[in-house]
């Protein structure tokens, strides 16, 4: 069953704008005015170029190392992704309760399934086993992360 | 909306862009806070979209509404920032910290009700890509191809963001039904 969206197209569609024409004018004008030098510019962007590296590489997973108490962190990446699945399995579904939280774990849970999108492309394509296996082990990566911020949601819900 | 005034607006008559400004705004922040869900990063689309607006206004050949047109800037604009992962980090954070600002400030017609609140909380609980494929394609009506196409991503990304959508929408409008086990 679908949940009714046709409410969606209801919505009202206009809202205050933040600001006046006024505002917009002199924000357009300080924008179209800051010209940063060259120099600059190439430093900020060669700096916007490594965050952006780290934040792939990365992701947007929390860093939780007191609760990495799932699964062993060693081994083949398919093998520590495995456990680490099967423990998420073995957990009740996930309760909205704080939407912090749960915006951690479906954000992850995207990923993890932006991924699996993305192996399944690769298969296809039949990749060198190098790559399949750099993308594994960042979707490993993923599941132990998503693990984590799991069992961090299940202590705090514990401890209410 | 008057010939004339886009002509002055294209002039650069102020009064002409500032009328276009009064009518434009309120629809073009309603999507666009709607489609990113934070609200300071609405408010730097916004701004973006409407200078866009004003920049390319040359090009517009009124084949469709003014107001259709810019939507299709905002849209444009919101899909560029959600795939940047520096931008959607930028959001996540952004969300992480304080999911209330998703919520509207203000209506300006017709004015807050609690079932479309009700509603943009159900947004607001889903994830920015999530989101903006449940717009695109239950409000603005994209098929799963020109979905997949706009976040350069494949037909099936499209499909398993909109049924896992769903799957949270459900969870959200009928916690008690869809809800089998808590944890203990």
């Amino acid at each position: 069953m679908q949940p009714d969206l046709k409410r969606l197209r209801e919505l009202p569609d206009a809202e205050a704008p933040p600001y006046g024409y006024g505002e917009f004018s002199r924000r357009y004008a300080r924008r179209r005015s800051r010209q940063a030098p060259a120099p600059l510019r190439l430093m900020a962007v060669a700096l916007a170029v490594v965050v952006a590296g780290w934040v792939m590489k990365h992701g947007l997973a929390p860093v939780m190392t007191d609760v990495a108490a799932v699964g062993p962190a060693q081994g083949a990446p398919m093998a520590v992704s495995g456990n680490a699945e099967r423990w998420l399995n073995a957990q009740p579904r996930s309760a909205i309760v704080r939407v912090p939280t749960q915006m951690a774990v479906t954000e992850l849970e995207d990923q993890i399934a932006a991924m699996d999108d993305q192996l399944n492309a690769m298969r296809l394509a039949q990749p060198p086993a190098q790559q399949l296996a750099v993308l594994q082990q960042d979707r490993a990566q993923l599941v132990e992360s998503l693990a984590q911020v799991r069992y961090a949601q299940i202590l705090v819900a514990g401890a209410q | 909306m008057a010939e004339g005034l886009i002509a002055g607006a294209r002039a650069g008559d102020a009064g002409a862009h500032a009328q276009i400004y009064e009518l434009l705004a309120p629809g073009l922040f309603a999507l666009i806070r709607r489609l990113v869900g934070v609200r300071a990063v609405a408010e730097d689309l916004f701004q973006d979209t409407m200078m866009t607006v004003f920049e390319q206004l040359d090009r517009y050949r009124g084949e469709a509404p003014l107001g259709a047109w810019a939507g299709q800037i905002a849209l444009s604009r919101s899909l560029m920032f959600l795939r940047s992962p520096w931008h959607r980090a930028r959001l996540s954070f952004g969300s992480l910290a304080d999911a209330e600002t998703m919520l509207p400030a203000s209506y300006s017609l017709p004015g807050p009700n609690p079932e479309a609140l009700d509603i943009e909380r159900a947004l607001s609980s889903l994830t920015p890509t999530a989101r903006m494929v449940v717009w695109l394609y239950e409000v603005e009506g994209w098929s799963h191809e020109e979905i997949a196409r706009s976040f350069g991503r494949t037909v099936s990304f499209s499909k398993s963001q909109l049924a896992r959508a769903h799957q949270r929408l459900r969870l959200w409008f009928e916690p008690e039904t869809s809800q089998t086990c808590n944890p203990t």
